[in-house]
């Protein structure tokens, strides 16, 4: 019981030093890139799709 | 009309550079000048004399831009007839690629008229606005901002690459 509330407790303050990377200016371009491959990938697979459907 | 496709690419290209040039010079030089006058007390004139002109080509620029890229993608045609603009806003197929690059650009046009736009009014003191309104509207400008920034790389991405030759060897 005393376990579980310790590592509830650390989650919880874990989760209030999560930083938004949109409040850094690097952190933003960086999201920025990752996100770019995310949809490249499902762009990718739509497009292979289509063309293989004789789209 | 498949005769004017070239200027309306041509304006959506100058448009473009007005609206994402002015959203980085906002997110990459204006936001930290801005942070450091205000703390040396000389914040003034830049949300005097280059703020409310800056934000006036920034949001123009975004509608101009949007409204080229629609009438480019509205006067494409696939091969099986579709409009291009519709093709490209439902995924369909190679249309997809410049599909996502239209949809994040739809994003960051909403973001500037419906979130950015009206707080910095308030900032900028372009509309009555108490303290405790202003406080308020700092936050939200700032995210719609720093959205946009990260929203223009994949935007770039995909207009860079979806409606052109070279997207062949990138999708296939």
């Amino acid at each position: 019981m005393g376990r579980a509330t310790c590592s509830a407790n650390r989650t919880h303050s874990r989760r209030l030093y999560v930083k938004n990377p949109l409040d850094s200016l690097w952190g933003t371009v960086i999201s920025g890139f990752v996100l770019t491959a995310i949809l490249y990938l499902i762009a990718r697979a739509i497009v292979s799709h289509a063309v293989g459907a004789g789209a | 009309m498949e005769n004017l496709d070239w200027i309306f690419r041509w304006f959506h290209i100058l448009a473009g550079i007005m609206w994402i040039g002015l959203l980085y010079f906002f997110n990459f030089v204006n936001a930290a000048a801005v942070k450091e006058a205000t703390a040396a007390g000389e914040a003034g004139p830049i949300s005097k004399y280059v703020m409310p002109r800056a934000l006036l080509y920034f949001r123009w620029g975004a509608v101009v831009t949007w409204v080229f890229g629609a009438a480019l993608l509205g006067n494409f045609h696939g091969p099986d007839g579709s409009n291009g603009f519709v093709s490209a806003f439902t995924l369909q197929g190679v249309m997809a690629p410049i599909g996502f690059g239209a949809w994040l650009g739809t994003i960051m046009l909403l973001n500037v008229w419906g979130i950015i736009w009206p707080n910095q009014k308030k900032l900028l003191g372009l509309v009555p606005a108490t303290d405790e309104e202003k406080a308020k509207a700092r936050r939200p400008a700032f995210l719609a901002s720093r959205v946009n920034t990260m929203l223009s790389i994949p935007m770039i991405f995909f207009m860079a690459t979806g409606p052109t030759s070279m997207s062949q060897f990138i999708y296939h």
